[in-house]
């Protein structure tokens, strides 16, 4: 009995997406060659067509982390008691409140969110999104990473406030942008503890004094390999993939201004551990020079009721820079002095140099931190993406 | 001896969230364009596609593989999805169709052929009958085997042949009148 025509064209199709070649599959059956062959070509085309269409990045981002989210608790709710070390309960609490939010407003609130600031409805949504990625995030290398990126947005957020003479919200983000630093810098500086060849670039910053609340015990024990970017392909090997597809920067930064660029991604990805800190540590000490030179403005201009916080902020940053940055950068005494050989060449074609227009001592003796300080009043982030 | 992807669901079932991102990675594409062939909205294949996704996620710890292969299962959750969904938006006003999200490409030209490649797609998809349509879905964008799509769809796999071959046909057609 004759082979359907049916069930021919179904093997001739398997074949040709396993990989056989079209001719050497038409060979096979001669007589239906010109039927099987167009019909062939019309199924490719649709699966090329059908391939076009894809789902938005930042929809496929947040659905995976609601849904790492949403497997973690129900994991956890089945092996209470919650283990010691690391308090899961009170990470995925925040996560899954941060979840909740961007589930019951819809992705496109976060989106809006990631916009927003501080004198605006939507910045509580922007800063649990923020908590619900920190949540998400375990070794202390991404950590510091995530913190040095919120970094950059609170410091652009602070020089947005001072430009519109909110100066109490200026201080209020600048109180956040300096726990940032701390957490930052504490994460850097375990980095270096686990990496000995890291102590040599910088070893200030691994003295205990440079560990200010370390939130030591939310680390998880082991920690798990740096975060990746899962290929597009789909993929069943037995690879671990702990992350779900990141969409590209700007739209999985969910929390605001996309501070890295992608050929910045690109140098990262085959970064030292070592180069990875001195860049992360770069990114710290501009943040808080910028950050010092906006409330400088601010304390020209504010109130003088509103004089005292500004310049405890001010000053719990001074602090702050000498303790826990690589100190060398802060602390030279002469404006004519030169850099230290090989001191900032980590960073070198990344940064625009642009000369200081600091207000405050550092910034004189800090060029490399200064690069990116704007002129009075103005948003400027050098070369990254600006908000606004 | 396991596949990859039978040890992968093992492993999320028992567990390993790193499995099941895994295996969310390797379907969530596909899914998501099954929904928006039948849909036709990005709205809507967003909202039906997470819905299917935390649907699995509830139901996977009583998944056995022995039952339904892992992506028949997931898609049998995604065509009931759509199924409900459907019924559901015929006894209210239907949304209009919007155009896919597609994956970009920095050649503006090419970016609009595309795009136009997939709206003669949608058409030409439209003129099916359902049955086919569901077919050729499964098999030519979703990439499913003919085993999976018989499982997905509750028929056998001569009869999902013999509907693959006509909407091949029928896609030759109106594929080719549309580029006419």
């Amino acid at each position: 009995m004759a082979r359907k025509l049916d069930d021919i064209f179904n093997e001739c199709y398997e074949r040709v997406r396993s990989g056989e070649h079209l001719e050497s599959v038409l060979s096979s059956y001669p007589e239906h060659a010109t039927e099987l062959e167009r019909l062939l070509r019309t199924a490719f085309d649709v699966g090329r067509r059908g391939s076009y269409i894809q789902p938005r990045p930042d929809f496929r981002y947040w659905t995976g982390v609601r849904l790492q989210g949403a497997y973690q608790y129900a994991r956890q709710q089945k092996q209470k008691p919650a283990g010691r070390g690391f308090n899961w309960s009170t990470a995925w609490a925040v996560a899954l409140t941060a979840i909740i939010i961007v589930v019951v407003s819809g992705i496109g609130t976060a989106t809006a969110a990631s916009d927003a600031m501080p004198d605006e409805a939507l910045y509580s949504v922007k800063l649990a999104t923020e908590q619900a990625r920190l949540a998400l995030t375990f070794s202390e290398s991404a950590k510091a990473e995530l913190y040095a990126r919120l970094a950059e947005k609170r410091v652009i957020e602070i020089e947005t406030m001072v430009a519109q003479g909110k100066t109490e919200l200026a201080a209020t983000t600048a109180e956040k942008l300096a726990d940032h630093l701390e957490i930052a810098s504490a994460n850097i500086a375990q980095m270096t503890g686990a990496a000995p060849a890291a102590t040599a670039i910088a070893p200030t910053t691994a003295k205990p004094t440079a560990t200010p609340q370390v939130p030591a015990a939310e680390e998880p024990k082991p920690s798990p390999p740096q975060p990746v970017t899962p290929s597009q392909e789909p993929t069943t090997t037995q690879e671990p993939a702990p992350a779900p597809q990141q969409p590209p920067q700007q739209e999985a930064t969910a929390t605001g201004t996309s501070v890295t660029e992608p050929a910045d991604e690109q140098k990262k990805a085959g970064e030292t551990r070592a180069e990875k800190m001195e860049r992360l540590r770069t990114l710290l000490e501009k943040s808080t020079v910028r950050s010092v030179n906006a409330l400088q403005k601010a304390m020209e201009e504010a109130p003088p009721e509103a004089k005292p916080k500004l310049q405890k902020t001010i000053d719990r940053f001074s602090k702050f820079k000498k303790e826990d940055f690589s100190d060398h950068k802060f602390d030279k005494k002469n404006p004519g002095d030169e850099e230290p050989e090989g001191d900032n060449s980590q960073d070198s074609g990344t940064q625009q140099e642009e000369p200081s227009s600091s207000l405050n001592k550092p910034s004189q003796t800090s060029q490399s931190a200064d690069n990116d300080t704007a002129p009075s009043g103005q948003h400027h982030s050098g070369p990254k993406t600006n908000r606004r | 001896m396991l596949n990859s992807e039978e040890y992968l669901v093992k492993q999320a079932v028992n567990g390993d969230q790193r499995a099941f991102t895994q295996l969310y990675n390797a379907n969530f594409d596909r899914i998501y364009r099954y929904i928006y062939a039948k849909v036709r909205s990005q709205a809507e294949a967003e909202d039906l596609t997470q819905d299917v996704f935390i649907k699995a996620l509830e139901a996977i710890g009583n998944y056995k593989w022995r039952d339904l292969p892992f992506a028949a299962w997931l898609f049998k959750i995604a065509h009931n999805t759509v199924i409900d969904h459907v019924r559901k938006l015929s006894r209210e006003k239907r949304t209009e169709f919007d155009e896919a999200h597609l994956a970009t490409v920095e050649d503006p030209v090419e970016m609009s052929e595309r795009q136009f490649e997939v709206e003669q797609l949608k058409m030409a998809l439209e003129k099916l009958p359902e049955a086919q349509r569901e077919v050729a879905t499964l098999r030519f964008i979703a990439q499913l085997s003919i085993a999976e799509t018989a499982r997905v769809l509750g028929k056998s796999e001569g009869t999902i042949k013999a509907l693959q071959f006509n909407a091949t046909m029928a896609l030759r057609r109106a594929l080719g009148r549309i580029e006419e």
